[in-house]
């Protein structure tokens, strides 16, 4: 597929190379000498799983103008499926391997259930596509609830803390990385004529459903990964994690950082994260910050810190000179 | 000349009103066809059923297929280009990325790059504003994107609803020069517009619509003398 392929010559990113492949090893040695404190390791891998939910959503409400509030679901699939294999389908295994795997298979996971709630729901737009999303949000809630297998209501616990710096910094590259390709591909071009006009899209060609059909499942597979990797980081799922208030806290961070924007995104998830954590002295009420902070958003920058603009490096004339490619 | 396109017994509904009634008519390969009528007369609505936007009954036959139950991106695909009322340019994408929708179909068979430079030769305007937002541009150089948009895809056949609608008469002027060029390159056009006396400058045939039917139909010299065509459109 032509998303995967790096969107620009070998040598063009390679400061972006040099800094990711630094930031690799000081993830690395970080986790392997415990050179920061355990509380800070833990806040880092907090914000890179926070990055790839907001990185996932923004592609579903801020790329293709879409709404969705039940992303929350989605990460739950992962997080079920990736946490079920690693505890007891893939147990003897060594730990080395099950934990790529199991992530994988909960992103590829939630990624099926991303195409089962698009086939039908897309026939909706907007606010029905959001009431559609919120439902299936709600029933993957209630159906976690009553198997008792997985611990029903009271939630699922045995998974080692499989989830480390360097693997977080990975998969946060990962969807950067692909997220990004896939936006600057063809079908990513076909993604934003869907939120520009979509019927001027069917009418320069755009299959506009499969065109959609895709970015929802590659944004539900992520949302999956970020569920695999918070799993095995806190050792504890319930179906309580997933619930509304989840969706929403990734509603703030698309919105705060910006829709339509990686650069956004990454603003988004670490000031909200780092400001979560900063609050903690507020108690309880450190949860009244979020809504209030999103009131404050609207009213004076509906679209976010970076809405619709994006980070030099991460755009595809990086490297060229302005206005002269073609 | 076989005809490129052949519309028989098209109707289409909106609810319980029919904006077109049982409406025939044919554009042969090569020519310029102009639907005449007041507002609400169903042009739009045919143009519409014809690329697929809307359903209709009747059939849509398309160089000799039916092409009545194809999607309208499909459509394209088989080269039917709708340039629709108000250009609907994506206004937040730089004219580049509009113009690549615009081959969109013929992406993954190549030679996109190829008509990407054959637009940019019709419209040197556009390369100037290569990397601009389609949004920041003025009407006409929104037309022209419209246009070569439309291009892109390489049409046999360029449905355009009211091209000169909100121009100022100098950009009229050159939005006809344009689709003269268009014609003069072999390509068949089917084409809505209320500035009446330019189309039929242009058209080589015409029909005139009323309330969702054909009540006249000729070449286009003879309905430029036509009495009734004079009095209605041509403002005498």
């Amino acid at each position: 597929m032509d998303f995967m392929r790096p969107a620009g010559a070998l040598g063009k990113y390679l400061p972006v190379k040099a800094v990711v492949a630094l930031g690799f090893m000081l993830a690395l040695s970080i986790a392997r000498f415990n050179l920061l404190d355990n509380y800070i390791q833990l806040v880092l891998m907090l914000i890179g799983i926070n990055l790839i939910l907001t990185l996932s959503l923004n592609l579903v409400n801020g790329y293709m103008g879409e709404f969705s509030v039940g992303h929350a679901g989605f990460m739950a699939a992962g997080a079920y499926v990736s946490s079920i294999l690693s505890v007891r389908v893939l147990a003897s295994y060594s730990p080395v391997w099950v934990f790529p795997c199991a992530v994988l298979a909960g992103g590829l996971a939630a990624g099926v259930v991303g195409l089962a709630v698009a086939v039908p729901s897309f026939k909706t737009r907007g606010d029905y596509l959001a009431i559609v999303t919120l439902a299936f949000s709600m029933i993957v809630k209630s159906v976690i609830e009553n198997i008792d297998a997985v611990g029903g209501p009271r939630g699922f616990l045995g998974m080692d803390k499989l989830t480390t710096l360097p693997w977080v910094f990975f998969w946060t590259v990962a969807a950067v990385w692909i997220i990004r390709n896939f936006i600057y591909s063809r079908f990513g071009r076909g993604v934003l004529s869907v939120r520009e006009d979509e019927i001027a899209a069917d009418l320069t060609g755009v299959n506009t459903r499969n065109v959609k059909m895709l970015a929802f499942v590659v944004s539900s597979f992520f949302a999956g990964i970020a569920g695999g990797l918070y799993a095995h980081l806190i050792q504890y799922i319930s179906p309580g994690v997933f619930d509304i208030v989840k969706s929403t806290e990734m509603l703030v961070m698309v919105y705060l950082g910006g829709v339509g924007s990686i650069a956004g995104s990454m603003i988004g998830a670490a000031t909200y994260t780092v400001l979560l954590e900063a609050l903690r002295p507020l108690g309880i009420w450190r949860m009244a910050v979020m809504p209030l902070l999103l009131i404050l958003l609207m009213i004076f920058r509906p679209k976010g810190i970076m809405g619709y603009r994006e980070a030099r490096w991460l755009s595809p004339s990086f490297g060229r000179g302005t206005g002269k490619d073609k | 000349m076989t005809p490129i396109l052949e519309v028989s017994g098209m109707t289409v509904n909106y609810g319980v009103i029919a904006a077109v009634r049982s409406v025939s008519f044919e554009v042969r390969s090569g020519e310029v066809v102009v639907l005449l009528g007041a507002n609400g007369a169903g042009k739009s609505s045919i143009l519409k059923a014809v690329s697929g936007l809307i359903a209709s009954s009747g059939t849509v036959n398309f160089e000799g297929a039916d092409i009545g139950m194809v999607p309208a991106h499909e459509r394209v695909g088989r080269g039917v280009a709708h340039v629709p009322e108000g250009r609907r340019i994506f206004c937040n994408l730089s004219v580049k990325e509009n113009l690549l929708l615009g081959g969109w179909v013929h992406a993954s068979k190549g030679g996109v790059e190829k008509d990407l430079d054959r637009v940019l030769t019709f419209f040197p305007r556009l390369k100037e504003r290569f990397n601009q937002a389609g949004g920041t541009l003025s009407g006409g150089e929104q037309q022209m994107l419209a246009f070569g948009r439309a291009l892109m895809s390489r049409p046999k056949l360029l449905l355009l609803d009211e091209p000169s609608m909100g121009l100022s008469p100098k950009l009229v002027d050159y939005v006809f020069s344009m689709l003269s060029d268009f014609h003069k390159s072999g390509m068949t056009l089917l084409i809505v517009e209320q500035n009446a006396a330019m189309a039929l400058t242009l058209a080589s045939r015409a029909y005139v619509l009323e309330a969702g039917e054909i009540k006249l139909s000729g070449s286009a010299a003879e309905l430029h003398d036509n009495p009734l065509v004079r009095r209605a459109y041509l403002g005498e």
